[in-house]
């Protein structure tokens, strides 16, 4: 994870893992859930307080799993208390390479289609 | 046994074949607990009776997604019952060439302890196996070295970008979607098998250098698509376009209409524009399809087939005989 005075990047590839897997960290090594919880949310957490947005960089890898993708970007609304418009000014998913843009645009739709779950008090 | 043993052209002969060596197999495991339990087992191997072989000299062709299942049945065998030293291979000498290559290259005959750790894979016909793998979990890493494992081989057989071309027709992906599929849906708490299972998938794969072709395949011997699709997040929805397109409600233990559900399930997928669901792995597995320039996507599982060619619209069938599992098969020309 690297950091400037304008933004924190996680790059996947260098940072996480080149062979992503699956959903749950219950379905296996390096999934989804693991890496929005030990990377993403920390960095975004950091991101809240002090306004500089987090930059994640997809290329690199083997490719993506759907559940990877939504367990990672969808789960961040409906897990972690992010709103879409928070994410919207905080999150920026990036693909260098156009063969990773695909999986920036899953990553993109799962946010806009995750429900943030109801608390119930 | 099948003399061609090809899930596609002979589908309920090795279907029944791969049904009733998982009944026997589970027999003949239960019967060898009860022998070590009582000491009879030594007396039996000093006799060296051999009481579970199957001739495969009467096989003339077996493909590697037909190897993978028999593979399999056996690898579920061994690891339930440890039953290694029951498991033999007879008359090796009479089997087809072509045969013993594909169950030496996919591993079959290491199973059978007949065939040691080989450094060089065997070429048949031009067509190149890897080992199978097995696993129980979503792992990247594994679906990495399978993938490596072919881009090595093709490599070193003139296929240059061989690596390049996989990892752009993103299998990795496919792979990664059927494995996690296993995961969601092919052994839930609670179902019924008729024979102990192991909560396992098998994958394998070949290339055919010359043509650039790489068939890859992954097998699970779970309840099967049609049996797991109730458990999927967009049932309603499943069930409501299931209803508009064959007048009829969906019914998981029908059968008749197996391949017909598949079918649909992987079309739901693709139209769908709603809350991102566990079910969408299988259009995602269709797509891999769309990047090589020739190839097909075959689905069985229970009674259904389902396949997908480039550029053609996709078929369905479903046989009488129903397959204890699921494989999902790509062969690409990259």
């Amino acid at each position: 994870m690297e950091q400037d005075n304008m933004s924190t990047t996680i790059d996947i590839a260098r940072d996480f893992t080149r062979t992503p897997g699956g959903r749950y960290i219950s379905d296996g090594p390096f999934s989804g859930e693991l890496f929005r919880d030990r990377l993403l949310v920390p960095a975004l957490r950091k991101a809240r307080q002090n306004g500089q947005p987090v930059v994640v960089i997809l290329d690199g890898t083997r490719g993506y799993l759907s559940s990877f993708l939504e367990e990672a970007f969808g789960g961040l609304v409906r897990e972690c208390g992010f709103t879409r418009q928070e994410l919207n000014r905080l999150l920026e998913v990036k693909a260098i390479d156009e063969f990773y843009a695909p999986y920036k645009l899953l990553a993109k739709r799962y946010i806009s289609d995750a429900r943030e779950r109801a608390i119930a008090i | 046994m099948p003399s061609v043993f090809c899930l596609e052209e002979n589908h309920d002969e090795v279907a029944k074949f791969l049904s009733d060596l998982r009944r026997t197999l589970s027999i003949s495991g239960q019967r060898l607990g009860r022998l070590r339990m009582t000491g009879g087992f030594r007396a039996r191997a000093r006799r060296q009776t051999i009481y579970n072989y199957i001739d495969f000299a009467s096989m003339d062709r077996i493909t590697p997604a037909a190897a993978l299942a028999l593979a399999s049945e056996y690898d579920r065998a061994n690891s339930l019952f440890d039953i290694e030293e029951l498991l033999q291979a007879i008359n090796l000498e009479r089997w087809k060439a072509e045969v013993r290559t594909t169950l030496q290259d996919v591993g079959f005959l290491s199973l059978l302890g007949v065939d040691p750790p080989k450094e060089h894979l065997e070429a048949r016909d031009g067509v190149y196996a890897v080992p199978f793998i097995s696993g129980t979990k979503v792992d990247g890493a594994v679906i990495d070295v399978m993938i490596r494992s072919l881009a090595d081989f093709a490599q070193g057989r003139g296929v240059g970008d061989s690596d390049a071309l996989l990892s752009r027709s993103r299998v990795y992906d496919g792979l990664g979607e059927a494995i996690q599929n296993v995961e969601d849906h092919a052994y839930p708490d609670g179902a019924v098998f008729a024979y102990p299972i192991v909560k396992r998938w098998w994958m394998t794969g070949a290339v055919e250098p010359a043509k650039k072709r790489f068939n890859l395949m992954i097998y699970d011997q779970g309840v099967t698509i049609p049996v797991s699709l109730p458990r999927w997040s967009q049932i309603d929805e499943f069930k409501a376009s299931f209803v508009k397109a064959f007048n009829r409600e969906f019914v998981p233990d029908d059968s008749d209409r197996d391949g017909e559900t598949i079918a649909h399930a992987v079309q739901l997928g693709r139209s769908s524009t709603g809350e991102s669901w566990h079910g969408k792995g299988l259009p995602l597995m269709r797509e891999i399809v769309e990047n090589a320039s020739a190839g097909s996507l075959r689905i069985f599982s229970r009674r259904g087939a389902y396949v997908y060619r480039l550029g053609q619209s996709p078929t369905s069938k479903t046989f009488p005989v129903p397959l204890l599992g699921t494989l999902v098969e790509w062969d690409l020309y990259l």
